[in-house]
């Protein structure tokens, strides 16, 4: 009787266990969104302009986590079979991408949010018929405005000997790493399909370069400290840190990547049809103005109006949409393993 | 009288293999289970999050078969074989000072080495982020005293990774260190001394033997851990130092290859595994040898 009493208390224990380890949220009812996204300043923005308001307007409470960067949550979903406790996660189209591979992403269809139909055809091709592209940003040129009189016009200023030892050569585990290293690749008459000039490239600058972040928030430290020259980044966070550091940013005459904000929904959610309300509540102009120039991107409906300032740095037109270069989710997943150990050769 | 209490204790005895009953379960739970499925994950075939068959070997083929894959290799043991000496010198020297010496220092100078186990490996890693980087304490003091005119780019460095994993691991290496000190009889030196012999070859010759059982532990400890370390390889090595352990973190978030992730886990184990075998060998052999 005492072994099985033993025995049973194991069994109890590796059960509760079990039970801890469980990612569901189970409880969650009709009422409440479950959110994945990014931290920082993205998560006081996204808590003050998109939760708040969708509370009050539709009585559902949003409970947001902040869980990394956008392949990290992917990885969860996989992880947890497309059940990983949460109803929507915010990520970009590489990871809609791959969820529609794996299947591991819920259709999202004009059906279920009538205002993706408002989205240009250029974006609407990159949910793979699993999501909704909700923002547009795009990679800039951030420089130090007392090093810059006017702001530089092309990527090549990275390589200058007066600069490149301010330069920052992201880690292309980090989507700003890949577009950077194929706008130093088009330099040389490379690409999306012929990368070896964008890395001869980062070898090159390598010696020089102040730091290799892994992370956008990476670069921070150093604008705050003022010791960066100029280096590739994102326009919704270069555009805060125009406003409190001595840094500005620019879009080079050889144009620029496009980086496509993303809604994922998991095939396992257990509130999709408040996630669906959710995300069409996204796509509506008002929600789709605000966002945009509280987060300083470009939105995914075009033609809304946006004040000329705003649009002179932001895509906010079709035309501008049109320009962007939008580098194919399937030849970056498939070639991140190989560029990864490129880079990480070329900066050794 | 002495029957009934030497019958109790037995009957006490022939009760303790229940109570190892938790921890066994608990160490299949959180350790054999989670290890199968890793060998087993890593002889499968993901599709997409589906792990499928038949077994195969092309995880490992294609890991073995890379340049990159056996470059990494060769730095992870590389640095963790130094950090593993480095952790055993400094800490057999520790651990001689806190037992032996008579200093009133020794207090302090344990406290100063059980303190960094207060804060996590992570804060500690970070505080080594803040003294290595650019315009940080080292290269101010090196800029001061004239000793370089530029700041030296320690992040991004193995010297960067190796000093972090020292730090963090060096409480490991001066513990097994001073267990094997202290069962080390003062007389022995006394001894020797009395003989003629000087500090240093008192040192070399009957208490360095002595201890080397130790020491090999400490090697062991700091090597096997600096093995699958992490953090300070992912924060001082800047992207630019990679590890076995960094190269699982890609393989799992970055290129999604779980397949390959768990082959590169499993070589951490196996390299782990041997290195632990082969020393435990050695140290086998020289003690018969003694």
């Amino acid at each position: 009787m005492k072994k099985f009493a033993c025995l049973a208390l194991a069994l109890g224990l590796t059960a509760s266990l079990a039970a801890c380890a469980s990612t569901s949220t189970g409880g969650s009812k009709g009422n409440e969104l479950v959110i994945e996204g990014y931290g920082a300043e993205y998560q006081s923005i996204f808590e003050k302009e998109i939760a708040r308001p969708f509370t009050e307007k539709t009585g559902i409470r949003i409970k947001y986590t902040a869980a990394g960067s956008a392949s990290e949550q992917y990885a969860s979903i996989r992880a947890a079979n497309g059940d990983p406790g949460f109803d929507i996660a915010v990520m970009t189209s590489l990871e809609l991408y791959q969820g529609s591979k794996d299947r591991l992403l819920a259709p999202v269809t004009s059906k279920q949010v009538p205002n993706l139909a408002r989205v240009p055809q250029k974006l609407q091709a990159k949910t793979y018929g699993v999501g909704a592209i909700q923002d547009v940003q795009q990679v800039v040129l951030m420089y130090r405005r007392a090093l810059f009189p006017k702001p530089p016009t092309s990527w090549q200023t990275m390589w200058d000997p007066k600069y490149r030892s301010g330069t920052l050569i992201f880690n292309p585990a980090n989507i700003l790493g890949v577009y950077a290293m194929l706008s130093a690749a088009e330099l040389d008459g490379g690409g999306l399909t012929d990368t070896d000039p964008g890395f001869a490239r980062i070898k090159e600058l390598a010696k020089y370069a102040l730091a290799t972040p892994q992370a956008s928030a990476g670069a921070v430290p150093y604008m705050e400290k003022g010791t960066a020259t100029l280096f590739p980044y994102l326009d919704g966070r270069a555009a805060i840190y125009a406003k409190t550091t001595d840094y500005d940013y620019t879009v080079p005459k050889e144009s620029s990547y496009a980086s496509l904000g993303s809604l994922g929904v998991p095939v396992g959610a257990t509130n999709k049809k408040a996630a669906y309300e959710f995300i069409d509540y996204w796509l509506s102009d008002e929600v789709q103005r605000r966002w945009a120039l509280a987060y300083n991107v470009g939105p995914a409906v075009t033609g809304l109006p946006f004040p000329a300032d705003f649009a002179a740095k932001h895509i906010t037109t079709a035309e501008k949409l049109e320009k962007i270069k939008i580098a194919d989710p399937e030849t970056v997943t498939r070639n991140r393993t190989t560029w990864g150990q490129q880079w990480a050769e070329a900066v050794r | 009288m002495t029957s009934p209490t030497l019958a109790t204790r037995a009957r006490r005895r022939s009760r303790l293999p229940w109570l190892t009953l938790p921890a066994t379960v608990w160490v299949l739970a959180v350790f054999a289970i989670p290890t199968a499925i890793l060998l087993a994950s890593s002889v499968l075939t993901y599709d997409g999050a589906t792990v499928t068959g038949p077994f195969t070997t092309a995880n490992y083929g294609s890991l073995l078969g890379d340049g990159y894959f056996r470059s990494v290799l060769w730095d992870t043991v590389w640095i963790s074989a130094v950090v593993g000496l480095l952790c055993s010198a400094a800490g057999l020297l520790v651990a001689h000072f806190i037992v032996r010496s008579g200093s009133r220092w020794r207090t302090l100078v344990l406290l100063v080495v059980v303190s960094p186990l207060v804060s996590s490996v992570v804060v500690r890693t970070y505080g080594w982020l803040v003294l290595l980087q650019g315009d940080g304490l080292v290269n101010n003091m090196l800029l001061w005293t004239g000793l370089t005119d530029s700041p030296i780019a320690f992040i991004g460095s193995k010297f960067a990774v190796i000093a972090g994993l020292v730090h963090v691991l060096l409480p490991f290496a001066v513990f097994t260190a001073m267990s094997s000190v202290q069962s080390v009889d003062p007389v022995l030196e006394r001894a020797s001394r009395d003989l003629g012999a000087g500090p240093v070859r008192t040192f070399l010759r009957i208490t360095l033997p002595l201890i080397r059982p130790g020491l090999i532990a400490g090697f062991m400890l700091t090597f096997a851990i600096s093995l699958g370390a992490y953090a300070a390889a992912a924060v001082l090595g800047g992207g630019r130092v990679q590890t076995l352990a960094t190269l699982v973190r890609d393989r799992m978030v970055v290129s999604l290859e779980w397949g390959q992730a768990a082959a590169v886990a499993v070589v951490i184990l196996v390299v782990g595994a041997f290195t632990v075998s082969a020393l435990l060998l050695a140290g086998r052999r020289s003690r018969k040898g003694v």
